[in-house]
């Protein structure tokens, strides 16, 4: 069968940036499904994506489906044959529908249940042309376009109008109608570097082809000549390039055939805070920017041009006659907003609504504010700053800058803070309370900060759950996952040792609130057995934790633990003791007694009941002493393993006599207590 | 063809262009508006199957952008030159670009680009799908494609493309700032934007931050809210739309006062949204009564047997 080479390209008006890549490989994906589903076999698929273009190359792909073998169950013998063994209608019918002419050639399918007439045969496999129309279609009809539009008199819809669609086997067209467009060989250039149609004369010579029209249809390979190109400026100018990778995503789905330029502006706009004309720059423009190797703003910026233009100066001229009037406007939105304080636009927040039924922000900056203050408390950091960080933190969301920029929201806060001359610590925590902003990024870096920031996420997870509305699915608008997860690596990384279920009834008692902080408190023990498994560590060290007879009430303590017991399970020791918690947990759970207080030495029969317990006694005055860490006290409790076998050979634990039994258990339940102590050990896998 | 070197130069120019595409050359609404597409030549045009191709300057006022005349490139009153055609044209994108090269624009030296901006008008209920173009790096227009406006889908589309004309001007004349551009000239006598404008931007600016009569908008919107609604229970959907428009405004001078809080600002958006609905949908009938008159068939009898299901 032979084999060859498909490209599909869908031309259209200019795609969506931030979905380019996703569409991209969707149609891949789609379409690659559709062709292995329908039977028909390729080696690899290659996916490209310009502004102007989707595109999908499938290599090796053969022109025919494989042949299938088919079954068909046909009437039972006794349905198909009447008295006098003669077929009924009901077989010629089935035989005349699998184009049969000899009813009596069809074979016989025997089960318990009965006989059954039955064909076999086979279907030959359709050709490529014939169904490349229907498979097209369902791979475009399935990609995850966010808003599809219409556009003339049609009622068809795509992210953007479609003007052609090339549809290539080998040096074949293959003829289909696809959203509205004949199938040919007919692609475009560059828009304005080449000039009319292009024709693609074999799939395979599609990115050459392209690339003779000035466009690098290739996606990833734009992407590397613009970061080459991107460095390439940055040394000319010895500056270091800040590479923000969102933004190059972006910028390469905007360009066909990518020339870097760089221009500068007047330095001194960079008086205003940097991150303003960083976001200027960024969100308006999509230019990168640059820094000195002190880190300090470059009055420079870089652009990323679609064009090898005729005269680049010129380029380079309009674009600096953009940035300055961008950056006047942060001026002046800086300037409206520092003639007020951040306790005047405090005052401003009682009209901006948080969530409907958990009042304001200003409501919430009062709730931050305590809790802040009480975690303070608690952890003996500055009790004052924190309190009032937290009062402010959220002031600067009425200001001109965050309308504008939001993700400058607590950035500006921070330094209009200092305009107004509050506390340095004050001004840190409102700058970082947002941290971290995403899983993995940074943590606040100072004490009052994680206060801060522990206590905005908290109103905020208690807050959401106590009104019934907890995370479900897919569903998190106020990304309570990702906040629980920043609840976490503050406590946990930052090293703050609180009463986390403490904590959590401040924060509902704060919001006036009754319902229980339970389910939070298990909504944040699932998001840290997650988060511990990302890290490598075992979900039954985790839960040996979670479920010990200590629990999990402070999160840095419960960190300790686990990274013991992880530690302790490598151990040669830790396969004993894992035994001996085993056998002893077994019997108590098979057993029902009456708990006595501790056992009763003269009850003891054998040696090695003595024997036990002393061992017992010994190792609890050494925890008692409490000079021994975590590990150390496993390797204490994994010594006892031979004298719990010895006490197992020896000791019949549930004899007849009523008063010995219940004396037995009572030695293994306080074994067992010493042993869950730390960690419940008979849940690892030994 | 003859440089464009006056700012007057450029209307006149795109005037001619159009003109010569079969657009109705129509004139400023005469009434404040925040964009060209308050124009009813757009937004009531856009609505029903009918088909429609205009353009238009349209001076817009935006109070809150208002920057005393000191921003080089920010005014709370400005040009926008309007164009729509309905159906979209299949060129569209094209005549565009040629519109560009009509104005001496040579797009082989100038980085022209269609970055992707979807356009949304929360006040007219109106949203649709497009670019902002971008000539080396500055946005010079807006194209979109209608989908929904009043509430009401569009079909067949109306397309839309929207000039900043100063911003333009600043290219075309190779200036930095809104006050150097050459209104006219003739021999040696020039005029100048800031001969025309500076005054009126400073004034205005002051107005709208600081003198505008708070209590006094505030009831003129009720007073427009109330009115409109009246009208379209008369069927006057074209008195009743010169009403929705004032309220409009109304409501961006107070919001250039700060008069409105932030989830009041909310309420007011929808308030304004209802009335546009209201209008929309009351044109809609009057056009449909009488019979789409300016539809072609098909798209006609498509919308009829929508309204037929609709039943």
């Amino acid at each position: 069968m032979p084999n060859d080479h498909l490209l599909l390209e869908i031309g259209s008006e200019e795609l969506p940036p931030k979905s380019l890549r996703q569409l991209m490989l969707s149609l891949e994906s789609n379409l690659s499904e559709q062709l292995g589903s329908a039977g028909f076999s390729f080696s690899t698929t290659r996916s490209y994506a310009t502004p102007r273009r989707l595109a999908v190359l499938i290599e090796d792909l053969a022109d025919k489906q494989s042949d299938q073998q088919i079954e068909k169950r046909g009437p039972a013998v006794s349905a198909a044959y009447d008295d006098k063994g003669e077929p009924t209608k009901a077989l010629l019918g089935f035989a005349r529908s699998c184009g049969v002419e000899d009813p009596a050639s069809l074979e016989r399918l025997s089960s318990e249940k009965g006989e059954w007439v039955l064909y076999r045969g086979v279907q030959e496999g359709k050709c490529l042309q014939d169904e490349i129309e229907q498979l097209v279609a369902n791979s475009v009809a399935n990609l995850p376009i966010d808003r599809n539009m219409r556009w003339g008199s049609k009622r068809l819809e795509f992210a953007r109008p479609v003007h052609w669609v090339a549809l290539i086997y080998g040096s074949e067209i293959l003829p289909a109608n696809i959203l509205g467009k004949e199938t040919g060989r007919a692609s475009r250039g560059h828009r304005f570097m080449s000039d009319g149609e292009i024709a693609i004369q074999n799939a395979k010579d599609y990115p050459a082809t392209l690339e003779k029209a000035s466009v690098i249809v290739d996606f990833e390979q734009r992407k590397q000549e613009i970061v080459k190109q991107l460095e390439d400026q940055a040394s000319s100018l010895e500056a270091n390039l800040e590479l923000d990778e969102s933004l190059l995503d972006e910028v390469t789905a905007l360009v066909e055939f990518p020339c870097v330029l760089s221009g500068s502006f007047g330095a001194d706009f960079l008086e205003i805070p940097e991150e303003a004309l960083i976001s200027a720059m960024k969100k308006h423009q999509r230019y990168f920017h640059l820094t000195n190797d002190k880190d300090k703003l470059l009055a420079n910026f870089i652009t990323v041009s679609n064009i090898l233009s005729k005269d680049s100066s010129i380029v380079i001229a309009g674009n600096e006659r953009v940035i300055r009037p961008r950056l006047a406007d942060a001026v002046f939105f800086f300037r409206k907003d520092s003639a007020t304080t951040m306790v005047e636009k405090l005052t401003r927040l009682q009209s901006v609504v948080f969530q409907s039924e958990l009042g304001t922000f200003y409501e919430k900056a009062e709730r931050v504010s305590k809790l802040a203050g009480s975690i303070a408390k608690e952890s003996q950091i500055d009790e004052v700053a924190s309190t009032r960080a937290g009062l402010l933190c959220k002031a600067d969301l009425v200001s001109e800058m965050v309308n504008e920029f939001p993700d400058l929201q607590g950035t500006m806060g921070g330094y209009y803070a200092a305009n107004d001359g509050e506390d340095e610590a004050v001004c840190n925590a409102i700058r970082q309370h947002y941290m971290p902003i995403f899983s993995g990024a940074g943590l606040p870096s100072n004490p009052v900060a994680s206060c801060v920031a522990l206590a905005d996420k908290l109103d905020t997870v208690v807050g959401l759950f106590a009104v019934g509305q907890p995370p479900s699915g897919s569903r998190d608008p106020f990304g309570l996952r990702r906040q629980t997860l920043g609840i976490i690596r503050i406590c946990i990384e930052n090293k703050l040792s609180l009463d986390i279920q403490g904590i959590l009834q401040t924060a509902l008692d704060l919001h006036q609130r009754t319902s229980s902080p339970g389910n939070v408190f298990d909504y944040i023990l699932d998001r840290l057995e997650n988060w511990y498994g990302e890290q490598g560590i075992d979900q039954d060290v985790f839960n040996s934790v979670r479920y010990s007879h200590a629990g999990i009430t402070d999160l840095l303590e419960a960190d300790y633990r686990i990274h013991s017991v992880q530690a302790f399970r490598q151990h040669q020791q830790a396969a004993n003791l894992i035994e001996a918690n085993k056998r002893v947990a077994n019997i108590l759970k098979k057993a029902t007694f009456d708990i006595l207080e501790s056992p009763d030495p003269s009850l003891f029969k054998e040696l090695s009941e003595e024997n036990l317990a002393d061992h017992v006694k010994s190792i609890q005055q050494k925890f008692a002493e409490g000079s021994l860490n975590y590990e150390e006290k496993f390797l204490q409790l994994a010594q006892l393993q031979p004298h719990v076998d010895k006490y197992f050979d020896d000791v019949m634990v549930m004899a007849d006599d009523r008063d010995l039994k219940d004396n037995r258990l009572a030695a293994l339940a306080e074994l067992r207590i010493i042993f869950l102590e730390v960690a419940d050990f008979s849940l690892l896998q030994s | 063809m003859a440089a464009v070197d006056t700012f007057q130069d450029l209307i006149l120019s795109l005037q001619k262009y159009w003109s010569d595409l079969g657009c109705v050359i129509m004139q400023p609404y005469d009434m404040e508006v925040g964009a060209g597409t308050f124009h009813p030549a757009t937004f009531l045009r856009a609505i029903g199957p009918e088909n429609w191709q205009a353009s238009y300057v349209q001076p817009c006022r935006r109070p809150t952008d208002g920057r005393y005349g000191e921003n080089p490139n920010r005014y709370q009153y400005y040009y926008q030159y309007q164009v729509v055609m309905k159906p979209s044209p299949e060129n569209f994108q094209d005549l565009y670009l040629d519109s560009l090269r009509h104005l001496g624009i040579d797009p082989l030296v100038h980085d022209i680009r269609f970055v992707e901006d979807d356009w949304e008008s929360p006040t007219l209920g109106a949203w649709g799908l497009g670019w902002e173009i971008w000539m080396d790096g500055m946005e010079i227009s807006q194209f979109t494609y209608f989908q929904q406006v009043g509430g009401l889908e569009c079909y067949p589309v109306m397309g839309e493309i929207t000039y900043g004309l100063e911003r333009l001007a600043l290219y075309l004349q190779g200036v930095e700032d809104f006050r150097q551009l050459v209104w006219t000239q003739k021999d040696d006598q020039t005029v100048t934007y800031s001969d025309v404008y500076l005054q009126y931007e400073i004034e205005m600016s002051r107005f709208n931050f600081d003198e505008s009569n708070v209590a006094g908008l505030f009831s003129q919107f009720d007073f427009f809210e109330s009115e409109t609604k009246r009208l379209l229970d008369t069927g006057l959907s074209l008195p009743a739309y010169e009403y929705v428009m004032k309220a409009s405004h109304v409501f961006n001078l107070l919001d250039a006062r700060q008069a409105i809080s932030v989830t009041e600002r909310q309420r007011y958006i929808l308030r304004v949204r209802t009335l546009a609905r209201g209008v929309a949908q009351t044109y809609f009938k009057s056009r449909l009564d009488l019979g789409f008159p300016l539809a072609d068939a098909k798209a006609r009898d498509y919308v009829l047997q929508e309204v037929e299901n609709a039943k």
